[in-house]
């Protein structure tokens, strides 16, 4: 198994791929994953998102596919996720996840937006098959700074649920 | 009231993020329009529709995505929207929601170009399944823009074509849509109520508020996403 982090964020190397990234950081200690995430920074692959036919795409929808286990980022636009993140996922075809893990991650400036993670991207990943055991996470701009507490604090009830799936 | 002679007609906008030419989306927004045309036709009034084919500016909205920056191609659909009395907006269904460009090119409005307009959603989909999208998905989309959304969504999964349901839907959508254009709503707004809304600083909204929204606090306040 690998971890795959997804980011629909348009700028590259954001605060939400740092989240996402100690998440799977985390979840990677845990369950003792020995190969190195694969990073599917979406910003780097701006200019081919509404492409479908772009190859470099192609291969990476593959890949996260085939990881076992994905962290879907995004950072919150009007209440709800990126279309950059949609626009990635909805070049999967009918339950291109089954079989895959995944862990919806939003971040946004505060907590009044935090239900969007669970209204609106945990249904996106359960429409193309994956399993998503867990709440979503959502980590607002304060929380930055000591963001392994927050992952923590959702890891501790995550991580069984997230292992019994992986099982 | 006025008549149809001094009015001013009605300008309505159809936006659709369908991907083939043409489209199913597309067809179904047309079919929307041609019945506002008609409804208000028979209240004595004209209609013109601008057509805004996302597919053909997919290239300008990843660029307005990435980099805020708006190509002239881009703009002038945004100018057609903020001139727009009332808006058709129609989207296939992938992955039981709007797709990724059609949500793009709304994320990249300013907040307040929609404020109080007459909407109606619009989705087409290949499976009946996916009949909520318009109003659990492309609903609270609006909400955030602060349209004034018709009560009537449309959906179209590929039986609902020659069924004469769709088109008595079809036919109540545009009624409404007509009825809310009349209205003046989205003009009252902007003349009495502008300063209530939350406006971001520096939009397009027009008219200027005295409190610095673009504070931290206030950035906050109105739910600024991270970066």
């Amino acid at each position: 198994m690998r971890i795959a982090v997804v980011v629909g964020n348009p700028k590259p190397a954001s605060r939400t791929l740092g989240v996402a990234t100690a998440v799977a950081d985390a979840l990677s200690a845990r369950f003792g994953v020995g190969e190195s995430h694969l990073i599917v920074d979406l910003a780097e692959h701006a200019g081919d998102l509404f492409d479908w036919g772009a190859p470099r795409l192609a291969q990476l929808t593959a890949e996260v596919a085939a990881a076992g286990l994905i962290v879907a980022a995004s950072p919150t636009y009007k209440a709800t996720y990126t279309g950059m993140l949609k626009a990635f996922f909805d070049r999967y075809g009918s339950n291109g996840l089954a079989g895959s893990v995944a862990v919806p991650l939003m971040t946004g400036g505060a907590p009044i937006h935090a239900l969007a993670v669970e209204v609106h991207l945990r249904p996106l990943l359960v429409e193309l098959g994956a399993t998503v055991p867990t709440r979503g996470l959502y980590v607002t701009e304060p929380e930055f700074a000591d963001v392994g507490a927050s992952i923590g604090r959702w890891a501790e009830a995550g991580v069984p649920l997230l292992r019994r799936a992986l099982s | 009231m006025s008549t149809a002679g001094d009015q001013e007609p009605f300008r309505l906008a159809v936006v659709s993020a369908g991907t083939g030419d043409p489209s199913a989306s597309r067809l179904l927004a047309d079919r929307a329009a041609e019945r506002a045309v008609a409804v208000a036709a028979r209240h004595g009034m004209t209609v013109t529709v601008s057509v805004i084919e996302l597919r053909e500016i997919s290239a300008d909205i990843s660029t307005a995505v990435v980099s805020r920056l708006f190509t002239p191609k881009l703009q002038r659909a945004i100018t057609v929207l903020g001139e727009a009395d009332g808006i058709i907006a129609s989207t296939p269904v992938y992955k039981a929601g709007p797709s990724g460009l059609f949500t793009s090119f709304f994320h990249v409005l300013d907040n307040d170009l929609l404020i109080g307009k007459p909407v109606v959603l619009a989705a087409t989909a290949g499976t009946a399944r996916h009949a909520l999208v318009a109003d659990d998905q492309m609903r609270p989309l609006f909400a955030y823009l602060r349209t004034m959304t018709a009560p009537t969504s449309l959906f179209a999964a590929p039986e609902d074509w020659s069924d004469p349901a769709l088109n008595k839907r079809i036919d109540r959508a545009a009624l409404e849509l007509v009825l809310l254009m009349e209205s003046g709503f989205a003009r009252k707004i902007r003349d009495e109520s502008w300063d209530s809304y939350q406006h971001e600083y520096g939009s397009a909204g027009g008219t200027e508020t005295s409190i610095d929204l673009g504070s931290d606090l206030m950035r906050l306040a109105t739910g600024g996403s991270a970066s």
